[in-house]
């Protein structure tokens, strides 16, 4: 497997790509930009897009949908599809699916916003606006951030510390790192109280 | 990489590193580990997608290579060189890391949260969208570094030196800034709280 990490310039959005041998299919997470580097990493290592995840629909992860959608005849899935401007493959919770060979394991994390996903593949960890380094998503609510905060809780920090995090903003880590230095998940930050 | 085969002792959760079939804690001889490595790397430019977790090396030299998604989690480095070096991806994560040196390197990802850093130096280095969380340092130098995204949130840095940096977008909310120099540098665009 080959994995890569593209960032967009126009929303500061991380952008991942993953595939095996050439000729093989690759799989896209949130494509916040499709310009002629990812193009040229997708094309160089000699894949097909066949396969989109989406961690949520805001415009820094689906905005390279567009252009992408006309290069290649792929398949979008996510959380809540009424929410992607493209038909899109609705995502259940599962430990189950496989995407272009991998085993990918689909958790519902609302709180950031309503279809908020992230995917477990490997020892990798794609969290979207959930959870980054040193940080976890924007909310509009104290309800939304308890709601985060509780998935946060309960799908990503029983994971094993040696989990590589992968955000839709800022740069990688680990979940050891942020189980112990993350200011917004210790139990007596004030910072939960905001 | 990351989709790995485990290490190849029953009830070993670990990953095997590049080269083995066992992680370094099983490996027949952890201490002649790191001279097969160096006679295996030789002087080859580009260092993809490989798997040095828990390394142990004096001296490792990667100056002027181009590193690509690479893991030292949990290494211990005594005088590794990284100096003007291409890196996309490393993952130095709690990482013990003393007199070494990233000067003029070209990093975008480098992940050191939770490493202990001694007397290193990070002189002219492009250190983008790098990850210091809760990392230790003591007598760290990042003069003329451009640092922008990078995040040093919860982080505990003695007698650092960020003279002349680049510093927008930079997160230092929870970190323990001690005899932290910041002369020259845009404090104004980052973030301490």
């Amino acid at each position: 497997m080959k994995f890569y990490n593209y960032y967009s310039v126009t929303h500061f959005s991380n952008c991942y790509l993953l595939g095996g041998e050439a000729g093989q299919d690759a799989l896209l997470i949130d494509p916040g930009i499709f310009d002629e580097g990812l193009l040229a990493l997708i094309e160089g290592n000699g894949w097909y897009v066949r396969h989109v995840l989406l961690t949520h629909a805001h415009l820094a992860h689906v905005n390279g949908l567009r252009t992408l959608s006309k290069v290649y005849d792929l398949q979008i899935h996510a959380l809540q599809p009424e929410a992607v401007e493209f038909p899109a493959e609705a995502l259940q919770e599962t430990d189950s699916l496989r995407l272009c060979g991998f085993p990918i394991r689909v958790l519902a994390t609302p709180g950031h916003s309503n279809d908020s996903a992230c995917f477990h593949i490997g020892r990798m960890l794609f969290t979207g606006d959930t959870l980054s380094a040193g940080g976890i998503g924007e909310t509009a609510s104290t309800y939304e951030r308890a709601l985060l905060l509780s998935s946060i809780r309960s799908k990503l920090l029983g994971l094993p510390d040696e989990v590589f995090l992968f955000p839709g903003h800022g740069p990688p880590s680990t979940l050891e790192v942020e189980k112990r230095f993350n200011p917004y998940l210790a139990d007596d930050s004030p910072r939960l109280r905001q | 990489m990351f989709l790995q085969t485990g290490c190849s002792v029953q009830g070993c959760g670990r990953p095997s590193v590049f080269l083995l079939d066992t992680c370094l804690q099983h490996a027949a001889d952890p201490q002649a580990y790191a001279g097969l490595l160096r006679s295996r790397l030789g002087d080859s430019s580009r260092l993809a997608e490989l798997n040095l977790e828990g390394l142990e090396a004096e001296d490792l030299d990667l100056r002027g290579r181009r590193v690509r998604c690479l893991l030292l989690s949990h290494a211990r480095l005594r005088g590794a060189r990284f100096d003007g070096a291409r890196i996309r991806l490393l993952f130095l994560d709690f990482a013990s890391l003393a007199d070494c040196s990233f000067d003029g390197c070209r990093a975008h990802c480098l992940v050191l949260g939770g490493a202990a850093m001694e007397r290193c130096s990070f002189r002219g280095a492009d250190l983008l969208r790098c990850n210091f969380v809760g990392a230790r340092g003591r007598d760290c130098v990042f003069d003329g570094s451009d640092l922008y995204a990078s995040r040093f949130t919860s982080a505990a840095l003695e007698r650092a030196s960020f003279r002349d940096c680049n510093l927008k977008q930079v997160h230092f909310e929870g970190a323990s800034l001690q005899e932290v120099d910041f002369q020259a540098s845009n404090t104004e665009e980052a973030f301490f709280r």
